[in-house]
């Protein structure tokens, strides 16, 4: 693509100040707090920088929409995650809960795992996380899914390669 | 070729599957080379496999915490789902091994070997147990055992000021200052299971590394790789062999080791799946119980060659 960055961010910074105050009233009307709102907007055109491309503009409040629900909804997964993770955490004895640093490791991890795992069909996804994570062999994981020992190891495999190709992080381990 | 080449999800598929089938309970060499092979035909690969070598490690030490990795990612807050998992993990924690022979201390130079069929528990001094699974041979240097043959639970109570327990095979060493794990030599690698405590593999040619709680490794001279562990492989310990829907070709290797003589399958039923827990003390009895599940029929030749077989089927 022959993009030029120039004009990117002169876009995006037209764009900012045009439509700033729109889009975080926008967000506002979804969320409960000001605070994320101002937080998620500047996510928001954080997002368009990083995609470095000029932009084709005919009606930048419906394409704004497009790309601040797509953090939005991020923003929601996330809490979710960390909904989820705090009642687990409220339901474990003390004794047996991480300290804090591991726990926003732990946390961090699975937010991005998450993300990775997100699009992959469900029982992909849960073989996976079977195998991974609780250890289970790949025939008790067919059986749990009513597939073959092999077309369950073809899953751990398909969402593992999903985790290789998009986290480079793994590179450093 | 474009130059600056990436990782495509195909090649990560295939460092993926390599990752797997490494992980497998039973690994033949030919396997550990033909990964090996692979891996050295492309920078490339060998990529791709250090990375799902790293995302293997790191979903292992998620493990620890699988309560709440589990919760969060499968989330909705199933309080009840959280509570029982951390049940199952307080089980499997109480579950200690407490056969030892009465009183008797067995001395610190020695060989001890045990027959096919046999399993045998040592208790040497200095809070050290050592069982062996059946034919099984080691040879005891006070804190240096060197396994020669077979498979051992080494549980450690204490460690001597200072020194190490140390635990050779053909492949390397395993030493620990205090815990429990099991060692078993295989055919090209050596296999481990770190129970509790602490234990080092050290390959004689390669790279040393400290095992997680709870971690499972394969390792040859030159590597250590992580692998699917599971509390099945070590039920010889209470006298039992666990088969959770494994091929009934493996569940027979595995009996075969608590009997003399060839013990086989037709080839057409080496797919099949038994699930079932049986005492070892019997493996007649076994034959017996797994064909009748199966609906096969049991042939025996003589009590030394036995062969599962479909059932003939009369007019």
């Amino acid at each position: 693509m022959p993009s030029s960055p120039q004009t990117g961010t002169t876009d995006i910074a037209a764009l900012y100040d045009s439509q700033h105050r729109w889009l975080l009233n926008w967000l506002r009307r979804r969320l409960n707090c000001p605070q994320s709102a101002a937080d998620l907007a500047q996510d928001t055109f954080l997002r368009l920088l990083a995609k470095n491309q000029p932009l084709e503009i005919h009606a930048p409040r419906s394409f704004l929409a497009t790309v601040a629900q797509s953090v939005l909804s991020n923003h929601f997964r996330r809490q979710k995650l960390e909904r989820a993770y705090l009642e687990a955490l409220a339901a474990m004895p003390d004794a047996l809960a991480p300290d804090l640093e591991t726990q926003a490791i732990l946390l961090e991890t699975l937010v991005a795992l998450d993300a990775v795992l997100e699009r992959l069909e469900p029982p992909v996804r849960q073989a996976f996380l079977w195998s991974q994570l609780d250890g289970l062999s790949h025939a008790q994981i067919g059986e749990r899914l009513g597939v073959s020992a092999s077309t369950a190891m073809r899953y751990i495999a398909r969402a593992g390669a999903r985790c290789i190709v998009l986290d480079p992080s793994l590179d450093l381990a | 070729m474009s130059g600056a080449a990436e990782i495509t999800l195909e090649i990560a598929e295939q460092a993926m599957s390599w990752y797997l089938e490494l992980a497998e309970p039973q690994v033949s060499a030919e396997t550990l080379l033909a990964c090996q092979r692979w891996r050295q035909a492309s920078h490339l690969h060998e990529q791709a496999w250090q990375r799902a070598e790293n995302l293997g490690r790191r979903m292992s030490g998620m493990r620890q915490h699988r309560p709440l990795a589990n919760a969060t990612l499968c989330g909705g807050g199933s309080r009840r789902r959280v509570i029982k998992q951390l049940a199952l993990l307080l089980v499997a924690g109480a579950g200690t091994w407490a056969a030892r022979e009465s009183g008797l201390v067995a001395p610190l130079l020695a060989d001890y070997r045990s027959a096919v069929g046999e399993r045998r528990n040592l208790a040497l001094a200095d809070g050290l147990q050592l069982q062996l699974n059946t034919d099984s041979a080691i040879d005891v240097q006070e804190r240096r055992i060197e396994l020669l043959r077979g498979e051992i639970l080494v549980t450690l109570d204490r460690s001597a000021p200072g020194r190490r327990l140390r635990v050779e095979t053909r492949e390397g060493a395993v030493t620990s200052a205090q815990g429990q794990f099991s060692v078993r030599q295989r055919d090209g690698y050596s296999q481990v299971a770190l129970l509790r405590g602490d234990a080092r593999i050290e390959p004689y040619s390669g790279a040393p590394r400290s095992l997680e709680r709870d971690e499972r490794v394969n390792f040859t001279r030159q590597e250590i790789f992580a692998r699917r562990g599971s509390s099945a492989e070590l039920a010889w310990t209470q006298g039992m062999i666990v088969a959770d829907s494994q091929p009934l070709g493996d569940f027979l290797v595995e009996l075969s080791r608590y009997r003399h003589g060839h013990l086989g399958c037709d080839p057409s039923l080496a797919g099949l799946r038994v699930s079932g827990t049986y005492p070892l003390d019997d493996t007649d009895r076994v034959l017996a119980a797994v064909s009748r599940t199966l609906d096969l029929q049991l042939n025996s030749v003589t009590r030394y060659w036995v062969t599962l077989q479909p059932r003939a089927v009369n007019g």
